[in-house]
């Protein structure tokens, strides 16, 4: 006969008691990992949309135009021999491809109203492959397709609320007015090859994307304003980082993360969100085990009297309740686990629509990202916490006076 | 001088006598007092009680109800402490103030019986008798067994060795919560009203149980009781009427 023996016997005494004790605790358990699991869920698709749509998961860019903040023409600056650079990242284990961009800023004009925007010169095969599901079509053609099928025109794909702005449609003509890299003045017509919807708003209202080549006709030069690293896993990205470091001592190497401001917010306000909703589920499986376990010491008070009366040690007695109480705790956890294991594969297949998050432009499905620490960190939270409820109640029993205890009815 | 050597042989023959009577006594009450107070009012449940138990001795506190034997045996069982005066085991005095300490000397001195059998209800017999061994470090997990099974076949109920109690009758119950007292091997077994809830005959099987383990185990028992059935079977009878020993 052992303490955890007689802990799980006495667990069962009062089962409906015992039942609901573990209900409480399952459902806290599937609130607490479903959480979780949207969060990381958010999380990941953030992340992804951050990296795919914007930053890269790697930029490399020639540090001179940071250092030289009072420089009126960065591009002066950019990067040269980009065949080569590109040929050294692209040799690396962990890299999937890089990919050459030129940003540029400017005023576009359909010829009866002009609209300031910001635009990018990339290589559309790759850019387009890379941040098609993040940053979707949503009329005419994407600006490697168009390249391909009319090499002679040049295009531009622009931002959805822009080209609501300007009214102009695929298939027609706008005026784009930038600076060179030496400050001169340059203009040029492009043909609208599509519309994106980019998820960011700020976007939306002013990005407009062009080709490698005709960016740099347009600014007079053959460099780019970064090298944007793609990596096989987004998890490979403090190594790669390292690596290129190590390799490319006299450039700027900077991770998605150390630029991805917008990501940091939200992943902040969701852990305290979420912190915040944790703490009130445990606080919950907190009173309901230490509810639980007052109640069965309440009941119990002479048979605790008779335990220490025939020797049972006093802290014995205390650990019989605290396993009872992580018993209940384990069992509901468990419980907790395979519901959340349930409830996934169904919420994973049936895909609820979910609303645009604030700073978004459209929503995503709502899907649980399952975490494999979570499932052992949680649960075994959970189980800490109705131990340290039993705390209390366990404590006042092995403290009972004997007699008293025995005379109890 | 004749008076003078007549004193000192009798002194003589007096220290002969305390001496073989102390290697004898097991237990040894001395002035005690204890009175419960409830708010206001006080009721004194033991007046300056003297008691003096030899080992091996099987023993009767018999009184009416209310007349404070369950609060002497609680007392000498060092489960309550008293407020005035003192017990001694074996010639050492029992640290009062020193739960730990108390709770040791009963784990290996004292077995209990409870009227009310008090077996925990979600433990088999042999799981109840086992269980003051359970944190004895002196008993091995195999003589612990050895001791439970060889016990409860004592007391008549090897058949019964994985029944719960509730599957028990009131006198076998007794008599496992008999066997658990027994297992440790107590120098005093303190039983309370051990008969009180039982019918004539298991009355008088529990009692005979009792006395022959006494005179097997060697252990000194000390039974509280007012009930006439047993009251001859016992080697002395210490008769309490409103917290005192009757002379």
């Amino acid at each position: 006969m052992t303490l955890f023996r007689f802990a799980f016997r006495n667990m069962w005494r009062n089962k409906r008691r015992s039942v609901l004790s573990t209900a409480t605790v399952a459902f806290g358990t599937l609130a607490v990992l479903v959480a979780a699991g949207f969060m990381e869920y958010s999380f990941y698709g953030l992340q992804e949309t951050t990296i795919r749509t914007d930053l890269g998961h790697i930029q490399i860019e020639n540090p001179a135009p940071l250092q030289k903040a009072s420089g009126e023409h960065p591009l002066m600056y950019g990067l040269e021999n980009v065949p080569t650079l590109k040929k050294q990242i692209n040799d690396m284990p962990t890299v999937r491809y890089s990919m050459a961009r030129l940003e540029l800023q400017g005023i576009i004009s359909n010829g009866e109203q002009s609209e300031i925007f910001v635009g990018r010169g990339v290589e559309a095969d790759k850019e387009e492959a890379f941040a098609s599901s993040f940053a979707p079509l949503i009329a005419g053609k994407g600006l490697y397709q168009a390249s391909l099928e009319e090499p002679q025109e040049p295009h531009i794909v622009l931002a959805e609320n822009l080209a609501a702005k300007l009214e102009v449609k695929p298939g027609d003509w706008v005026t784009i007015l930038t600076t060179t890299v030496y400050g001169g003045l340059n203009g040029m017509d492009f043909k609208v090859a599509g519309l994106v919807r980019h998820f960011t708003p700020e976007y939306n209202e002013r990005f407009v994307m062009f080709t490698l080549p005709v960016t740099q006709d347009l600014l007079q030069t053959d460099k780019i304003s970064r090298l944007i690293v793609v990596l096989r896993e987004t998890s490979q990205t403090d190594i790669s980082i390292a690596q290129i470091r190590t390799q490319f001592p006299n450039l700027t190497v900077i991770p998605w993360y150390e630029k991805a401001t917008f990501y940091h917010s939200v992943v902040n306000l969701y852990w305290t969100i979420f912190g915040f909703l944790g703490s009130i589920i445990i606080i919950v499986v907190i009173l309901t085990s230490f509810n639980t376990l007052m109640m069965t010491v309440m009941e119990r008070i002479p048979e605790v009297g008779t335990l220490m009366a025939v020797g049972i040690p006093r802290v014995k007695v205390m650990w019989g309740f605290l396993l009872e109480g992580g018993l209940i705790g384990l069992f509901g956890a468990i419980i907790g686990v395979i519901a959340t294991l349930l409830v996934a594969v169904v919420v994973n297949l049936i895909q609820i629509p979910m609303p645009p998050p604030p700073g978004g432009t459209f929503g995503y499905p709502f899907k649980l990202h399952l975490v494999g620490e979570y499932f052992i960190v949680i649960p075994l939270l959970i189980t800490f916490a109705c131990m340290l409820a039993t705390y209390i109640p366990a404590r006042y029993a092995s403290r009972l006076n004997i007699s008293w205890a025995l005379r109890h009815r | 001088m004749y008076n003078d050597e007549v004193d000192f042989s009798k002194s003589l023959i007096a220290d002969s006598y305390l001496i073989f009577s102390t290697m004898n006594t097991l237990l040894q009450v001395q002035d005690l007092t204890k009175t419960y107070h409830d708010g206001v009012t006080e009721f004194v449940a033991l007046r300056h009680i003297e008691l003096s138990l030899q080992a091996g001795t099987f023993s009767a506190l018999s009184g009416p109800s209310g007349c404070g034997k369950t609060t002497l045996l609680n007392i000498i069982g060092c489960i309550e402490v008293p407020d005035e005066g003192s017990i001694s085991f074996e010639g050492q005095k029992v640290p009062f103030e020193k739960m730990t300490v108390l709770d040791k000397f009963r784990r290996e001195n004292v077995g209990l019986v409870f009227q009310d059998f008090n077996l925990i209800s979600v433990l088999t017999a042999y799981e109840n008798v086992e269980l003051p061994l359970l944190y004895n470090s002196k008993v091995s997990a195999t003589e612990r067994r050895r001791r439970a099974k060889a016990l409860l076949t004592a007391v008549g109920l090897a058949e019964h060795l994985h029944k719960y109690p509730r599957a028990l009758s009131g006198g076998q119950c007794q008599r496992v919560a008999v066997a658990r007292a027994m297992v440790n091997h107590p120098k005093l077994v303190l039983a309370d009203e051990p008969t009180a809830n039982l019918d004539s005959q298991s009355a008088q099987d529990v009692m005979q149980l009792m006395h022959k383990l006494n005179e097997q185990q060697g252990s000194a028992f000390l039974i509280a009781t007012h009930d006439p059935r047993v009251m001859d079977q016992f080697d002395q009878n210490y008769a309490m009427l409103e917290g005192q020993i009757q002379r």
